[in-house]
């Protein structure tokens, strides 16, 4: 796997694409689509003490695309604020490893990320 | 009442209260490591919005969030730029991209298709800010039940209880809370909420305060704050009994965990479909892209060269501009739009689903302690020394002062209102001499019905409260007869009273504006019935500093 810009990787075929979600505080509340163009096996989920790992295989066909988005959610305290250091971190990386995309995402509120990954 | 007296008076108390405190409206982050930027996160660039540095652009808390987190990264590229730590300037560098051309809830949020959030702070009203109500200077006939994480700084003048009108200042503050922020001398960083059944969660549900009176100390009815001892009229004590409106609690994981599984799953399948049309050009039934994907692609690369170059404070600008672009893209696409727009109603959806569920939270029961210590004395502007209760037969001693032993509950309802009682029994902690009183002053009970008004011209949200109040005088008010104004005061019995009050925030500012009107059928100190209108401003630090 390597990485072209902040959503966007090229893999190998057939390449195992793994995919851990992190957060710093609970409460844990990110959401996982299903892919495009892919399967989970397994899905990240559900979370244990706020992480979450899964894995799919890229396609064995050049120029074959798999898309994914997670949801990020931060549940804010009665004040309306988040706690210091939370965050959310997705690595992703394939195997055999290469690049490693370690994504950050901080509060507050709600943000997404889409990554494609494409054959090559 | 003066206005630059209270800004003075807020700076005084902050600097007093909190050493470093000043720092909290400097900007730190240029002094600051790679390390330190990294493990802060977005806490400097939501203080920087909250002091109005930043956050020209009225978007939507999505659009907000986006742009804090890039400003952030981008400040900790240049940092680790600096500290030659490639790896980490470059992983932030990606982060900036990642933030805006991959998450397309925000362009959504941009375009218009979904609901704006109303802001969840902004809307509470069941946070006792000014002084308690058993202190004089207060335009509340009722206490609430919870209190600001930080430092509560109200100033509000008139009085229920009094005939003399004073001008009370209370600080009230959460010990805990206190000392995360000596420790650290950073406000956001005292925000965790700690948890039920830990040594952090009963230390935060322990708050107390201290009023100050300024029209005592003073000679010539300056109402000078000196903030010395003289002044002081009061200490509370409280400890919360009961308080399940954190939203972060635990005992609301299933809560979210069933958002999170339902529609917050159907949410990013949707927004998925939506980006993997959006970057291939192609849904699952489309052998070709379509003829539009060259232009997303071009928008694509434009806005991550754009966002690559800029400086910190042009990330606004950018963004803006990058999403109005994308947003005729779509536009020029009639069935693009209307993609957008389903996966708009999803994104509201799931919005409104979560602000109900905070909405819920935040209407939860409240059970308080609480102890005031009231300081008695008179405000005709002589020192404490000379305060004294002159008896019919020539005694003189001070004035008593007060423990008052109070419970609060609160309870909100669904559609907005809140209730809130209270339960207190007053002693005299000391009597004058000569005196044959009992230690029983008073029992009283309260109750306070706020509603929440309409917005008016998406401007301010305004509070109407009513509340009604009934004292049983078991003893003479000061634990004596005295003579004031020639007229000996001793009557016990019952006291009546109700108040209705319009609170008015100035929205964004942390001030509140309560007008009140308050019917007694007798006052203390003045024999004759006393109709009364009082107004005062009030300001909840923890707005101006938690406000993202």
């Amino acid at each position: 796997m390597k990485i072209v810009d902040g959503g966007s990787f090229t893999v190998a075929p057939n390449e195992l694409i793994a995919v851990a979600i992190q957060k710093t505080a609970a409460p844990y509340d990110a959401s996982v689509s299903d892919l495009i163009g892919g399967v989970w096996s397994p899905k990240p989920e559900p979370p244990i003490n706020q992480a979450a790992h899964g894995a799919f295989q890229a396609p064995a066909t050049t120029g074959n695309t798999v898309s994914m988005t997670i949801d990020f959610d931060f549940v804010p305290a009665a004040d309306g604020s988040s706690p210091q250091g939370d965050r959310y971190d997705v690595t992703i990386n394939g195997l055999p490893s290469e690049d490693t995309r370690v994504s950050t995402i901080f509060p507050p509120g709600f943000q997404s990320r889409s990554y494609l990954f494409t054959v090559v | 009442m003066s206005s630059n007296y209270l800004g003075s008076a807020a700076l005084a108390v902050a600097i007093m209260l909190l050493p470093g405190a000043a720092s909290l409206a400097a900007d730190t982050t240029s002094q600051k490591t790679c390390a330190q930027l990294i493990a802060g996160g977005t806490d400097d660039e939501i203080k920087a919005a909250a002091d109005g540095k930043w956050a020209k652009s009225n978007v939507g808390p999505i659009f907000r969030t986006v742009i804090l987190n890039v400003r952030a990264f981008k400040k900790i590229q240049a940092q680790c730029t600096a500290e030659n730590k490639a790896a980490e300037a470059t992983k932030a560098r990606l982060d900036i991209e990642d933030a805006v051309v991959s998450d397309y809830a925000l362009f959504i949020e941009f375009m218009g298709y979904r609901q704006s959030l109303s802001d969840l702070e902004e809307k509470r009203f069941d946070k006792q800010v000014g002084t308690d109500s058993s202190n004089a200077g207060t335009t509340s006939s009722t206490t609430k039940g919870t209190v600001p994480s930080l430092l509560g700084f109200a100033v509000e003048n008139g009085a229920l209880t009094r005939s003399v009108s004073g001008t009370t200042i209370t600080f009230r503050a959460v010990p805990w809370d206190i000392v995360k922020a000596l420790q650290t001398h950073d406000y956001i960083k005292s925000a965790p909420p700690p948890q039920p059944g830990t040594l952090s969660g009963l230390l935060s549900d322990i708050s107390g305060s201290v009023s100050f009176d300024t029209s005592r100390g003073n000679t010539n009815n300056s109402q000078m704050f000196t903030g010395d001892r003289q002044q002081v009229s009061g200490y509370t004590f409280r400890y919360q009994i009961l308080n399940w409106r954190d939203p972060r609690n635990i005992r609301y994981a299933r809560a979210w965990d069933e958002l999170r599984t339902g529609r917050g799953e159907a949410l990013a399948n949707s927004l998925n479909q939506l980006a993997n049309l959006i970057r291939t050009g192609k849904s699952a039934q489309d052998a070709e892209p379509a003829d539009w994907l060259p232009e997303f692609d071009a928008w694509r690369t434009e806005t991550i060269k754009r966002l690559d170059a800029a400086a910190v404070d042009d990330v606004e600008k950018i963004v803006t501009e990058q999403a109005e672009t994308f947003k005729q893209l779509v536009d020029k696409n009639p069935e693009l739009a209307a993609k957008v727009k389903v996966v708009g109603q999803e994104l509201s959806d799931y919005f409104i689903n979560r602000n109900d569920k905070i909405k819920q939270i935040t209407k939860s029961w409240t059970v308080a302690f609480m102890y005031t210590d009231t300081q008695q004395a008179n405000t005709n502007g002589n020192v404490m020394t000379t305060l004294s209760v002159s008896s019919p037969t020539g005694v003189v001693s001070p004035l008593p002062n007060l423990s008052n032993f109070k419970f609060v509950f609160n309870k909100g309802f669904k559609e907005g209102p809140e209730l809130t009682g209270n339960v207190s029994v007053t002693a005299f902690t000391n009597l004058p001499k000569g005196s044959h009183s009992g230690n029983l002053r008073d029992v009283q009970a309260t109750g306070q019905l706020d509603v929440p008004l309409p917005e008016i011209l998406k401007v301010t949200n305004m509070v109407l409260s009513f509340s009604g109040q009934f004292v049983s005088l078991r003893e003479e008010p000061l634990g004596a007869m005295v003579i004031i104004n020639t007229k000996p005061v001793s009557t016990k019995g019952n006291i009546g009273l109700g108040q209705a009050k319009l609170t008015i925030p100035v929205k964004g500012s942390g001030v509140q504006i309560p007008i009140s009107l308050t019917w007694s059928n007798r006052t203390e100190l003045i024999l004759e019935n006393d109709v009364r209108g009082n107004i005062g401003i009030t300001f909840d630090l923890d707005k101006l500093f938690a406000k993202p």
